[in-house]
């Protein structure tokens, strides 16, 4: 089982880090936070 | 950077908290294999939500087992309310009436009802209790509580389907969510209850006909989440990494004890519970880290194995649910077994004539 449940890291991991990220996190908490009522 | 580092399931908010794991019932497919006596104590329940408060969550659903039997339910349901949380309570509803609690405190409910009749209901869940849930029900209803509920569809009640879906209609409900049992928990003693994939696509048109009815798909058959999935290869990065099943990304739940699971269906594997960590006793950001949780987050396009590399849905699907991988074919990481396209041959399951908002996908979480 141990090895069953690994998987490599996502390689667009990088990509995410170093350009829209944040950008994209942002908006998609705020679309979170509107379809939540918050 | 670890992915928790930017998208832990607070992004979400939302936490299922399992605050026992006693129930009336005995339920042929339940994936928590309830009855048991695995118990949130008050002060334990205490200091998770403090956590929960401290860590920015906003939403608790409160799960089982049965809730209702937790003999401090009513002290748990004020302190998330006064801790400023919104509140779901997911429950069978035969206890509804007889259980002292303020129900105008709950945010939504969500009520199990696996008709159409006594019969059937009681081959599923080992005695009577169809009546108990209307009851129960409609006293929520009439307090003005958002009801949800949620109807499974095996062996038992299959060949009713019609007279199911009449019964349902009655019901003052806000959203009726239809799903079969899955190779979890105490099912994968009762694999007889489940139906097969092959059933179930049959059921699609069925409840595709049916207005106002939810059918949970498990899958990227209904043309809709294909069409999500057409629209999600456009989207940014990390949409299209957040679409799909949520768990561990979205949501997480915690067991009586405190064990975090990024998966409610983990919660009765002991040796899927090795994988985890204790919020009581480990920070959420060490959990994020276990191997349980790094599963499920680096879980993605990249990671999906044979013929899901050619499909043209694994944006959305990347690979279905690994816990039915692991259960009925040994490997997590394998295609899901339900899944009865065949990308390599250009074969994809075609369902004609579908009312596409009759379907929703298995992991979005509950709405409150």
């Amino acid at each position: 089982m141990k090895n069953e449940f690994v998987v490599p890291e996502p390689s667009f991991l990088r990509e995410l880090e170093k350009c829209k990220i944040e950008k994209e996190v942002k908006r998609y908490k705020i679309t979170v936070a509107a379809s939540m009522g918050v | 950077m670890k992915l928790a580092d930017f998208f832990p399931p607070t992004i979400d908010g939302s936490v299922y908290l399992e605050v026992t794991h006693r129930c009336n019932y005995n339920c042929k497919h339940c994936y928590v294999r309830s009855p048991q006596n695995r118990e949130m104590s008050l002060e334990r329940a205490i200091q998770i939500i403090d956590i929960l408060k401290q860590q920015k969550f906003r939403k608790i659903i409160i799960t089982g087992g049965e809730p209702l039997l937790h003999p401090n339910i009513k002290e748990i349901i004020e302190y998330v309310k006064m801790k400023g949380f919104k509140l779901v309570l997911i429950t069978n509803g035969t206890l509804i009436k007889e259980t002292n609690i303020n129900y105008k405190l709950l945010d939504a409910a969500y009520v199990s009802f696996d008709g159409p009749t006594e019969e059937e209901y009681k081959l599923l869940r080992g005695k009577e209790g169809l009546a108990k849930a209307e009851e129960g029900i409609r006293h929520l209803a009439s307090l003005g509580i958002k009801v949800s509920i949620g109807c499974i569809l095996s062996k038992f009640n299959v060949y009713k389907i019609h007279e199911f879906i009449a019964k349902l209609k009655t019901l003052p409900v806000d959203k009726i969510t239809v799903t079969v049992p899955q190779p979890f928990g105490r099912t994968l003693e009762n694999k007889d209850i489940m139906l097969s994939p092959e059933e179930y696509n049959s059921c699609i048109p069925i409840f595709a006909a049916a207005e106002g009815i939810h059918f949970e798909s498990m899958l990227c058959y209904p043309m809709e989440l294909r069409n999500e999935s057409e629209e999600i290869k456009n989207a940014p990065l990390f949409e299209k990494y957040m679409s799909g099943c949520a768990a561990g990304k979205k949501f997480i739940y915690i067991s009586p004890e405190g064990l975090v699971t990024p998966c409610g269906y983990v919660t009765a594997d002991k040796e899927l519970l090795k994988l985890t960590g204790n919020i009581t006793k480990k920070s959420l950001e060490e959990i994020y880290d276990t191997q349980l949780f790094k599963f499920y987050m680096n879980r993605s396009w990249e990671s999906v194995t044979g013929k899901c590399t050619n499909c043209d849905y694994n944006i959305v699907c990347k690979g279905g649910c690994p816990l039915r991988s692991h259960y009925l074919v040994d490997d997590a990481k394998a295609p899901d077994p339900w899944c009865r396209n065949e990308p390599e041959k250009n074969e994809y399951i075609q369902i004609t004539n579908l009312k596409t908002k009759n379907f929703i996908k298995t992991e979005k979480v509950v709405e409150a």
